[in-house]
């Protein structure tokens, strides 16, 4: 470790003696002594995409699975409203996401994936996406990060925040936030409860004989409280955060399994308290910060059969409990140099721990992680950031993770921006994946990425409107990628087989305008997507060349607002391609879940404090899964009043 | 201005054009008689509601692949376990789904449905009018009755079962799994059918998973050891009418799981997987030492003999996700060919 260290030491000098330029992008508000680190462009932010205020607040009693769904490329693979979604990032998989909040990921330790629908956008302040170069400060995102943030507002009044939601299917949502901003303090209070009876009405394709059903077992309740605190003092920022969830859940049967007899019992249950705390120290030029957090989570699994006829007897039940925390610690500082340099030394510390009954003993494990790098404008053309990243886990290297992101603007025509960028990258196996009983492989290797990107952007400057197009294309290698497979013991291993390669376009669009005293705003994103398996046992199995399953080709969506006077209405329509759910040719016609298209419409009206919308969601009853034999609903509502109040 | 409002709609026309190249078509319904074939039950996935049926037709020496959807426009269920045979009819047992789909065996069209099972595993008819169906979690095998597929009642057994096997007036049931019972799973019981009670239980070794009759009334039990390997696998011989244990032989590896014991038509030879496929005599005094056909690079599954042709047939699971073959093997172990069924051919029955 020390000869890895003083490598790092030594490219750290290099690039700090290098005469390269850069600038912070960071934007830090803090009440009298705002700093709003000047970016010497845009382009630098390439690799991210932020969600702007609107698509947040139209979402505002949703999830993330509503926001990525709508307003990315992102696919998500949802069990239903309610149920286990999953994002992922670039045909890669649902645990090649990472999850980042204030800095800290929430993907579950033991699955090392995250739950989408369980994350409250009430809660979040702002939401980007990272990908490629951007997505390397810390290992787990082959695919991308989301990153979930909580920001200070400081000023010198109170605000109240309530919004209440009815909706089909039994459906209630409560949220209310209270923040009371002062020159240097910042306190905010949010919490939600949300509840469905989920039973909406479908038609069972796969019942004999074929006929409309209940969705049943499905129910769901989520309570939630949220904390925040920040005080600025001088020069120093320092906030604390603390974020608690209960997520109760029934898990419903999938479509060819609704005649088990007796009364079966199938529940999830989560528990999560994520805490944290970070000091910051602003200078000229200059920051440091130093973070720690504490994530505690518990998740009851039950199933309960019992035999066919009353007076119904248990005959199974799998109580399945786990427990799983992590400490983790972050140190960041940041220095600008010369006029447009800026170099950065990061170093993360994570001590994990896992209690579970399906292992045999209790398991930890710490990683730790080393960045240094560096941004700067090369020329009035060119910039570029270098990222130096090495990564131990449990003392053991891990081993070099370097990214590298060049930017060029032609002087002549600087609504143009051209990016490349190149990333390598790493993902540790799920404490699942190591210690799960049986199978749980202890000698698995951390899968590896590397990745190109090279992308166009168009930002033309016009009149009264803005737009704002991106395209790119990029081309990524997994490496040692982790698959659970049979063995000869009749349970099932994981093991470092597959070599999935990935590539694709990504289209991103924005359109803001006013014509005829009406506001526009015009979104769209398209993901083409192909990533196949290209690993000697994928060409032994026939499986090389395929499409990896619930990945679709044709990924996108199109959104609309329009806002005139105190009226908004909104139009959505998005689009999932055909997916398959198994590595099989179409000979099985199963094997494929056909693409759909899906129409949401919402009208809102603000007067005073008040907002009141409807909404309406699946306009045109499409039927249609998500995940095979998983019925989703058909046209459904909801109406939603929220109130905000402020004063001085 | 305006050249930018169409140079973004001209490609939000791109985009909408190009979503809609890649919609899956439905298959053709296929409306013949089956012939003379063989039926492939393919498990499919759990949870994944995959399961399909095949057909291999000797006539075109074709597998007709996904036929009870293709015949009845539904999915027959999560984990196909097994078929049994019973006049004009077969019943499919569907393991995950609780279900078992009563079919007209000469053309795959449905003809009854019995549900509101826990987790049926293998069906035994005794007559026209009583059936058994043994559970992988119940500790009881459920009686229905055959011609109008009615639940009667159940046998309480106080472990659950497996494979079922009618001999004059009794049942052999195994005790195949041990999974979320205390029981222990090293035993074959003997359920009385004129009283629909258990009678009497054999022990053996941990986890009987397969049992056959020869032509002497011998019953052959084959044991694979445990899940976990906690005993040495090993085949029994069982004299049925007296249930006393004549033979048995160990396997020697604590490691391996034997499986799959089949029969020919004549009642005479045994075969089995383990890797390779075996074959042994039932009159051997050992069991045999080398492969009667190598696995190779496949992954044999299940096994069945033809019993006219004396015809070996076995599946490869391949890995399990992906559609698996059936190889055809003539009686001395020549290769005939292998067709592609679907995924995880987990059952062979002959009409």
């Amino acid at each position: 470790m020390n000869k890895t260290l003083t490598i790092l030491t030594f490219l750290f000098v290099q690039l700090c003696v290098g005469n390269l330029f850069a600038d912070l992008p960071d934007t830090i508000q803090l009440g009298t002594i705002e700093i709003r680190a000047k970016s010497i462009d845009a382009e630098i932010q390439n690799g991210r995409k932020s969600f702007d205020t609107l698509s947040l607040e139209a979402l505002a009693s949703g999830s993330l699975t509503e926001l990525l769904r709508n307003h990315s490329s992102v696919f998500i693979k949802s069990n239903g409203p309610g149920g286990l979604s999953t994002a992922s990032f670039r045909g890669t998989a649902a645990n090649h996401t990472l999850v980042l909040w204030n800095g800290f990921p929430v993907n579950g330790l033991q699955l090392g994936q995250v739950d989408f629908s369980t994350i409250p956008i009430y809660f979040i302040d702002q939401i980007n996406l990272a990908w490629g170069h951007a997505a390397n400060k810390r290992p787990g995102g082959l695919g991308g990060v989301v990153e979930l943030s909580n920001k200070p507002y400081f000023g010198n009044n109170l605000e109240v925040d309530i919004l209440q939601t009815i909706g089909s299917y039994n459906s209630f949502g409560t949220f209310a936030g209270l923040s009371l901003r002062k020159k240097n303090v910042y306190f905010k209070t949010r919490i939600f409860r949300k509840s469905s009876a989920n039973d909406f009405e479908y038609l069972n394709t796969a019942s004999y004989p074929k006929q409309m059903m209940k969705q049943k077992n499905a129910e769901h309740i989520d309570k939630g409280f949220l904390q925040e605190v920040h005080v600025n003092y001088r020069k120093s920022l320092i906030s604390i955060a603390s974020w608690n969830q209960w997520n109760d859940r029934s898990l419903p049967p999938i479509m060819t399994n609704l005649e088990r007899g007796g009364d079966p019992k199938e529940f999830q249950n989560d528990r999560f308290h994520r805490n944290f705390l970070s000091y910051k120290y602003f200078w000229d030029g200059g920051k440091v910060e130093f973070k720690t957090s504490f994530f505690k989570e518990f998740q009851h699994y039950y199933l309960r059969t019992t035999n066919a006829l009353p007076p119904y007897l248990t005959v199974s039940l799998i109580d399945s409990y786990n427990e799983s925390s992590a400490l983790m610690n972050s140190f960041d500082i940041e220095q600008q140099l010369f006029k447009q340099t800026k170099i950065f030394l990061q170093f993360l510390f994570d001590d994990e721990r896992v209690k579970s009954n399906n292992f045999l003993s209790n398991e930890n494990r710490s990683k730790t992680s080393v960045s240094a790098g560096a941004e700067t404008a090369l020329s009035k053309s060119f910039t570029s950031e270098l990222s130096l990243r090495y990564d131990w886990v449990d003392k053991t290297a891990s081993g070099l993770n370097p990214s590298l992101s060049i930017s060029y603007i032609p002087q002549t025509m600087n609504s143009l921006r051209f990016n490349i960028s190149f990333v390598r990258n790493l993902r540790y196996p799920s404490m699942n994946d190591l210690y799960w009983f049986p199978g749980g492989n202890r000698d698995l290797n951390p899968e590896h990425s590397s990745g190109a990107d090279f992308s166009i952007g168009f930002t033309p400057k016009i009149q009264n409107a803005s737009l704002n197009i991106r395209v790119s294309g990029y081309l990524s290698e997994v490496t040692d990628w982790i698959q659970w497979r049979p063995t000869a013991y009749r349970y099932w291993v994981p093991e470092n087989i597959a070599r999935v390669i990935a590539r694709g376009i990504d289209w991103q669009q924005q359109l803001k305008f006013r014509y005829a005293g009406i506001d526009f705003h015009l979104s769209s994103n398209y993901a083409y997507t192909i990533t196949t398996d290209e690993s000697p046992v994928g060409k032994i199995e026939n499986s090389s060349g395929k499409q990896l399953i619930y990945i679709p080709r044709h990924n996108g969506n199109l959104f609309l607002n329009t806002r005139y006077k105190l009226f908004n209405f909104t139009y959505n329509v998005g689009y999932t391609g055909v997916r398959s759910a198994s590595l099989n040719n179409n000979d099985n016609y199963f094997s494929y879940l056909p693409s759909y298209w899906m129409h949401n419409a919402s009208i809102g009206y603000q007067v005073n404090f008040w907002n009141i919308t409807f909404k309406a969601n699946n306009l045109l009853d499409k039927s249609y899964q998500a995940v095979m034999w998983r019925p989703m609903p058909g046209r459904h509502f909801e109406f939603a009043v929220h109130y905000r109040f402020e004063k001085q | 201005m305006k050249k930018y409002y169409l140079l973004i709609i001209s490609i939000l026309m791109f985009f909408l054009v190009s979503c809609s190249v890649d919609n899956v078509q439905p298959d053709i319904i296929w409306p013949e008689n089956l012939g003379k074939g063989f039926y492939v039950l393919n498990q499919g996935n759990y949870t994944a509601g995959n399961a399909t049926l095949s057909f291999y037709r000797y006539d075109s020496a074709k597998m007709e692949n996904n036929l009870f959807f293709r015949r009845n426009g539904i999915p027959l269920g999560d984990v196909a376990q097994s078929l049994t045979f019973w006049n004009n009819y077969a019943f499919i047992v569907v393991n995950n789904s609780s279900t078992i789909w009563a079919i007209n065996s000469n053309t795959s069209i449905v003809a009854g449905k019995l549900s509101g099972l826990h987790s049926p595993r293998f069906v035994q008819v005794i007559s026209n009018e009583k059936s058994y169906v043994s559970d992988l979690l119940t500790p009881g095998i459920t009686v229905f009755n055959t011609s109008t597929l009615q639940l009667i009642g159940t046998i309480p057994t106080g472990k659950s079962t497996e494979q079922l096997l009618i001999f004059q007036n009794k049942v052999f049931a195994a005790n195949w799994s041990d999974y979320n019972q205390t029981a222990p799973n090293n035993t074959i019981q003997i359920i009385d059918v004129a009283l629909d009670q258990l009678s009497d239980s054999i022990v053996v070794v941990k986890e009987p998973n397969s049992m056959v009759l020869d032509k002497n009334n011998k019953l052959w039990v084959l044991c694979s050891g445990g899940f976990m390997n906690e005993e040495m696998p090993a085949l029994f011989r069982i004299n049925a009418e007296t249930n006393v244990i004549e033979a048995r032989f160990n396997f020697g590896n604590i490691e391996i799981s034997p499986e799959q014991l089949s029969i020919n038509g004549s009642r005479d030879k045994l075969f089995f997987i383990n890797k390779g496929i075996y074959q042994m005599g039932i009159s051997d005094t050992e069991l045999p030492l080398q492969p009667f056909i190598s696995q190779g690079q496949r992954n044999f599954y299940t096994l069945a003999i033809e019993p006219q042709s004396g015809e070996i047939l076995v599946t490869d699971a391949g890995n399990y996700t992906q559609n698996g073959y059936v190889f055809r093997f003539r009686s001395d172990g020549i290769l005939i060919d292998s067709v592609r069924a679907g995924i995880i051919p987990g059952f062979i029955g002959f009409n």
